[in-house]
């Protein structure tokens, strides 16, 4: 187990180290001039080079590289253009809003995603498999913003049923403790922000689950489908075990196992994905940070922010192979032979 | 309700829509229980804490509050009620009286002495001296960033005593009186203070320094910025809001939405044709005259289009009429010339292209022009930009010009205007006046010394415009300075650079009740809260 989260860990850093060269790289080639930027659009000459001395952009490339890349090893993700305060700090700062909306849709996901899967799965071929399927592939069929407004026009401006905005309602405030807004409320003991709160994150964390939901269904209803053919199955339902006993408790583990990849995965992908919701929502977070420094050619938090999502996901990515370590032990004993990771997709397909 | 104990089966199978449901109603329950009855979607909280609070819906956040970078209008948004001025404009566009009551420019025009009123008090209660004053002009003289663009005469303050200053400039400036307008006043001892070693912009970024009538009280990045009223305003209070948010909603849609919902009270960017709609609902709609103008520049020193006659005949084959009707849906003015027809000094005189096919064919067919080709970019940012950039394709088409339109972002326009050869054949791009002073346009736009680096868009170049805006930046006798500036408009036109296609109106929506509520065209896509009465 040492040796292979070692040697997970040393793949992270390689990735990791790969994705600020090209980042710092890309933002080399984008269009736009921080220096402009930050000096303002009637700036003279003068001014725009005096802030290009200042922002270190009139050093040569490697030089800029290698003074961020020392900087990146001392934890130092650079400071804002406009704001003089580390990246680090504002990303800090804007993380947990968008943990919480990713946890919510991730809560939305798998609620949802998982019992279609299966329930196609197992009336596969059917009315009810093909609705299933279309019912998930509708979610991600729909663009992201398109669906957004959909939600406010119809639950907030017609029904009025949620908030259409925001994180809290006009009058409610809750202490800062974690960043995010609904444990912030639970943890400063008012109730009525909680519930406030949770009502705020029902359509972002909606419309952030729907592009995701169909690929865990799909991915769930695949391994379900081969796992429900098994002879094991066949085994537990000759022992007069319950039929959802048989498909939940004997099926669904197994099948559980590549989709547990997928949604391991898609965590990052939906920190990613927040970009979109948070700005049409109105909500504080880093995916609404990042769409704010772009639009600025605020340099390094661009770079900051692309370089926090790509830890996330890296992270994700070890934890989701620790949980299929503990869901199949079979997993264990491959990998303490070969020292290699089983190939999650066909790995736990099986018992 | 008692339930029989369930197997874990059962619970998998009835726990996941019933726990849904029961978490949704929970909060539900929970948050009616904090609304006061209320009612409404949620966001409209206390109803009697919401009518004394203005909330404003914006697209776009600010990204710093340090009002050092006022000179963009997200951070004058924010800057505006924080903060005061030394002067202001008022109506009609005369510079008017704020925390200087008085000023006065010596004989040479290099020195402005000004008269401070003395009971301004800033938000942590100390007393706005000249001390303050000379303090912020400075600190923008030594960041040179943002404002400093339109300082750059000053050269340093000398303090008489606390309500008297002595502003000593590199060279006689007279546009520097207007350019104070967006000079925003500092609390000297409370920055320096918290200086540390950036001049207090780290702390200035999410931190307030003012003595305007609001102070900040917090902000949830890219979500709202919350003020307060500060009570010893030396303006004082009559029915103006307790609170003010400004709420960051990027979609027109939602704005919208919210607006309908009284979610918010002032909507800065609904979309057109939403307007009529939104009136009919009870809402007020505001069309305000501006002094922004949208122009089509041409590159001036490359073929084709160098032809001062090809330039010509493009400004007659632009429809500006179905511009003004089909794009701006009436919202705006045909353009009277390169200024605003608002603008003080505009030149009525000045000849402004109609929409003629036959004598722009004529004047091509004179200078024997055939078969060219264009290079157009324009920036995807508004729907008056798109649909100008293909109403002008299809106008260009129709005297045998073809355009090749690109889209592009400010970014990389700023990037193509670097040089001469990326520089487009037609660039597409507002004018915004950061005050309105005709020098802002004639100095920011026409002199070469902002080709390839600023606004200079076309790369227009002619040592006679350079003279005569630098002439009457030097006079201070405003008859003298406006005929300068009228024969510059004249020479300008006359070398025909761009294709002034429009003069937009802005448009705000707010709901019934709110009165004040004026568009202030020194601050272009901001709100003076301190005129809305919600009352």
């Amino acid at each position: 187990m040492a040796r292979f989260l070692l040697r997970r860990l040393v793949t992270s850093v390689v990735v990791l180290a790969g994705l600020a060269v090209v980042t710092f790289l890309m933002t080399q080639v984008l269009p736009g001039d921080p220096a402009r930027t930050a000096a303002g659009r009637n700036a003279t000459a003068e001014q725009v080079a005096r802030a290009r001395t200042e922002l270190g952009l009139d050093r040569p490339l490697w030089e800029q590289f290698t003074g961020y890349l020392d900087r990146l090893l001392h934890g130092d993700l650079g400071v804002s253009v406009f704001t003089q305060r580390p990246v680090l700090d504002d990303i800090a700062a804007m993380l947990p809003s968008s943990v919480e909306l990713v946890l919510a849709a991730m809560a939305i996901n798998v609620v949802v995603a998982v019992p279609l899967g299966v329930y196609a799965a197992y009336r596969r071929g059917g009315p009810s498999d093909v609705a299933a399927r279309l019912v998930a592939l509708l979610g991600a069929a729909v663009p992201v913003f398109w669906l957004g407004l959909m939600l406010q026009l119809v639950f907030a401006a017609q029904l009025r049923l949620l908030p259409l905005t925001g994180q809290l309602a006009f009058g409610q405030d809750v202490p800062r403790i974690t960043g995010m807004t609904s444990l912030d409320a639970l943890l400063g003991g008012n109730p009525a922000a909680f519930g406030d709160a949770l009502l705020h994150l029902v359509l972002p964390a909606l419309t952030l689950a729907a592009s995701f939901v169909a690929v865990v269904a799909r991915t769930v209803r695949s391994s379900m489908i081969t796992t429900l053919d098994s002879d094991y199955i066949t085994l537990a339902r000759a022992t007069g075990a319950s039929e959802l006993r048989v498909v939940v408790r004997h099926g669904l583990r197994n099948a559980m196992v590549p989709a547990s990849t997928i949604l391991g995965m898609q965590l990052g992908w939906m920190l990613g994905s927040t970009v979109l919701v948070e700005s049409i929502f109105g909500r504080t977070g880093i995916g609404a940070h990042a769409v704010a420094a772009v639009l600025q050619n605020d340099l390094y938090t661009v770079i900051g922010t692309v370089l926090v999502i790509g830890v996330v996901f890296v992270v994700a990515n070890i934890a989701v192979d620790l949980v299929q370590l503990w869901l199949n032990p079979r997993l264990r004993r491959t990998r303490r032979r070969t020292g290699e990771p089983a190939v999650p997709a066909l790995a736990g397909v099986k018992p | 309700m008692h339930r029989p104990p369930a197997t874990p089966v059962a619970r998998v199978r009835r726990g996941t829509p019933a726990l849904t449901s029961v978490l949704l109603v929970g909060a539900l329950a929970l948050a009616a229980c904090g609304q006061g009855g209320s009612g409404g979607s949620g966001a409209a909280g206390g109803s009697g804490a919401r009518t004394q609070t203005l909330i404003i819906a914006e697209n776009e956040p600010p990204a710093t509050f340090d009002p050092v970078q006022a000179d963009n209008s997200t951070v004058d948004e924010v800057s505006v009620p924080a903060y005061d001025t030394l002067v202001e404009y008022g109506k009609g566009g005369v510079l008017a009286p704020s925390v200087a009551t008085e000023w006065k420019f010596s004989k040479d025009g290099e020195t402005l002495d000004l008269t401070l009123r003395d009971d301004v008090t800033f938000h942590d209660g100390t007393k706005l001296t000249a001390a303050d004053v000379k303090y912020t002009m400075d600190r923008i003289a030594k960041l040179q960033m943002g404002v400093a663009s339109l300082l750059t005469a000053y050269d340093s303050a000398e303090v008489v005593d606390d309500t008297h200053l002595k502003v000593v400039l590199k060279q006689s400036y007279a546009p520097f009186l207007g350019a104070l307008s967006r000079v925003y006043l500092l609390n000297s001892k409370l920055v320096q203070a918290n200086a540390g070693s950036d001049d207090g912009r780290r702390w200035l970024a999410s931190n307030d320094a003012g003595s305007g009538p609001y102070k900040l009280v917090g902000y949830t990045p890219n979500q709202e910025a919350k003020f307060t009223r500060h009570d010893a305003y030396w303006g004082g209070f009559t029915k103006q809001a307790k609170d003010v948010v400004i709420r960051y909603l990027p979609q027109a849609a939602t704005q919208k939405t919210a607006l309908s919902n009284g979610d918010v009270d002032i909507a800065m960017d609904i979309a057109p044709n939403d307007w009529a709609g939104l009136e009919s609902a009870g809402h007020v709609v505001d069309k305000a005259d501006t002094n922004v103008q949208l122009y089509t520049f041409f590159k001036m020193k490359d073929a084709p289009t160098a032809d001062k006659a090809l330039r010509e005949a493009l400004t007659y084959a632009y429809d500006y009429d179905q511009h003004q009707s089909a794009i701006l849906k009436g919202a705006g003015k045909k353009a009277a010339g390169v200024l605003a027809g608002t603008m003080a000094c505009a030149d009525p005189t000045v000849a402004q292209a109609g929409h003629d096919l036959q004598k722009a064919k004529g004047i091509l067919d004179a200078a024997g022009l055939k078969d060219v080709t264009l290079t157009m970019s324009y920036l995807k940012a508004t729907a008056e930009m798109e649909q100008a950039a293909t109403l002008l394709q299809s106008d260009l088409a129709k005297i045998g010009v073809k355009v090749d339109l690109s889209a592009v972002t400010y970014p990389q326009y700023v990037e193509m205007l670097k040089s001469n050869e990326t520089t487009p054949d037609l660039g597409m791009i507002y004018g915004f006046p950061p005050y309105p002073d005709p020098d802002s346009v004639l100095h920011l736009q026409f002199n070469s010394a902002f080709i390839n680096n600023g606004q200079n868009s076309g790369g227009y170049d002619n040592p006679k415009v350079d003279k005569l805006v630098e002439d009457a930046q030097r006079l201070t006798d405003e008859g003298a300075r406006c005929a300068l500036y009228k024969e510059a408009q004249q020479t300008i036109a006359a070398d025909h650079p761009s294709i002034n296609m429009s003069n937009p109106q802005y448009v705000t929506v707010h709901r019934k009740g709110l009165t004040g509520y004026a568009y202030d065209p020194a601050h272009h896509q901001t709100v003076d809260v301190y005129q809305v009465q919600v009352g």
